[in-house]
């Protein structure tokens, strides 16, 4: 990314720091996406590098990439630009991996990014959409902790869904 | 953050979430994860192929407590539905004969359904009044309360829809409400230049009415600027004073309600910043944070800026 604008004088950039070192210039509306860099630039006010020492910059650029589409399409909004935000949307988590998903996921909650939150953990709830009970531990890497007859205690009060 | 994902998923997939373990099971069980889960509001989709609510033969009567009332336009019968665990129960018929003394063209048909989420009571009331030729209130009404009746019971709810003044007078203003429990009938009468409101009420449960007069003096003309609407589901009964709106609602107490002890003012900051018509300016409804006028055909939100509440 090149330093600073010519162009503009009203756009103010800032840069963030991710715990790797790994830094991003971004414009302040960009940034301020997120609730927890929007505290910061209210609170500070002054302060151009903000450090994150709790996000990898892999996963920063990632959440960063999703503000700068969301700033953009906000600045002119109409019914045709949330659709293209609803696919762009979708074609930003279909392809994640799990592990990418719980990263990102923590990076975005972290960064009070509360519409991206809501974005990632609705892609979550789909991989547990559908699936018995073993196949949601499976994926998620979860073991049983109840006593024998507990789980089988819960099925039986709540039988109207499991036919 | 496990509330926020498990939050997305429908009803229907919870009770397999809550085997998957302790944490699971006991989080879905929390108020906080209902309030999250209900706030998402995923309802349920008419294009599920089994679902209930939009079959054809059925007619939607009411929907309350997210239990339905429809009738089966086959058979006639009354169900009620569960429509998440899909549990139907078959009620008795009503009583056509209570009805037939009416004139039905000119009639008013009226029903509530109420389920007590404490005891797990549900009880039915289906009912109409019309007026005869000589402006006399004729009504007709019954309930059933579910599971424990076999056949619905004549109810007597005149008392709610008589259109005679409480004494003398003449009743210039009519309101109706429901309140959990509680039918609110409001009346505001007329008596040459003295003005009075009264408010009855008929409790679902007990089956019983209950007068409230307001305390006279109060205000010092009802004739003005006077509206009742609901607060927070209360009864509220205001008048624009100067620039502020001056309120008195009917709070519960115990198992009935009662006048607040106080006056409630709220200055109207807009009424001072631009100029309105205040006869026009009708108070809708109000909850802790903000108050909706109507004035003409336009609708005017007023945010508090502080959460504020009648203290009981």
């Amino acid at each position: 990314m090149s330093s600073s604008s010519t162009t503009t004088t009203t756009t103010r950039l800032l840069m963030l720091k991710a715990s790797d070192g790994v830094t991003f210039e971004v414009e302040e509306a960009v940034a301020t996406k997120l609730g927890a860099i929007n505290n910061m630039v209210e609170e500070e006010g002054s302060e151009d590098l903000i450090c994150l020492p709790n996000v990898n910059g892999k996963f920063l650029g990632m959440v960063l990439e999703w503000c700068k589409k969301h700033a953009n399409n906000n600045t002119n909004s109409d019914k045709g630009n949330d659709e293209v935000n609803k696919w762009w949307d979708k074609e930003f988590v279909m392809d994640l991996d799990q592990n990418t998903l719980y990263h990102l996921l923590m990076a975005a909650d972290y960064l009070s990014g509360t519409e991206l939150v809501d974005l990632l953990t609705e892609k979550v709830a789909s991989m547990i959409r559908g699936k018995k009970v073993e196949e949601i531990r499976e994926t998620f890497k979860i073991k049983s902790d109840f006593l024998p007859g507990q789980e089988e205690e819960i099925r039986k009060k709540n039988s109207w869904a499991f036919e | 953050m496990i509330a926020e994902i498990l939050g997305w998923l429908p009803v229907r997939s919870l009770p397999r979430c809550m085997r998957v373990c302790k944490e699971w099971c006991s989080l879905i069980r929390e108020k906080y994860f209902i309030s999250v889960h209900m706030g998402r509001g995923a309802p349920l989709s008419p294009h599920d192929e089994d679902n209930p609510i939009l079959d054809e033969d059925w007619h939607l009567i009411d929907s309350f407590s997210g239990l339905l009332l429809h009738q089966d336009l086959r058979t006639f019968d009354i169900h009620i539905c569960n429509p998440v665990t899909r549990q139907l129960v078959v009620l008795p018929d009503p009583n056509p004969v209570m009805f037939k003394l009416l004139d039905q063209d000119n009639s008013t048909f009226y029903r509530y359904s109420a389920l007590n989420l404490r005891t797990h009571e549900c009880k039915l009331i289906f009912g109409c009044h019309t007026l005869n030729s000589k402006g006399v209130l004729k009504s007709a009404s019954q309930v059933l309360s579910v599971g424990r009746d076999d056949h619905w019971r004549p109810l007597n709810l005149k008392a709610l829809f008589t259109t005679k003044p409480p004494r003398i007078g003449k009743i210039v203003g009519r309101y109706f409400m429901r309140y959990e429990g509680d039918i609110l009938s409001v009346k505001l009468v007329r008596n040459g230049r003295d003005w009075d409101m009264k408010v009855v009420s008929f409790n679902i449960w007990r089956e019983s009415f209950r007068v409230y007069a307001f305390p006279r003096g109060t205000f010092s003309d009802l004739s003005q600027n006077t509206h009742v609407f609901l607060w927070d589901n209360k009864v509220a009964f205001s008048k624009i004073i100067d620039d502020a709106l001056h309120v008195m609602v009917l709070e519960r107490y115990y198992e009935a309600f009662r006048w607040s002890n106080s006056i409630r003012v709220v200055p109207l900051r807009f009424l001072i910043e631009e100029t309105y018509t205040k006869e026009k300016l009708v108070p809708v409804r109000a909850t802790s944070w903000d108050l909706w006028f109507n004035y003409f055909e336009e609708n005017i939100e007023f945010v508090t800026k502080s959460k504020w509440r009648f203290s009981s």
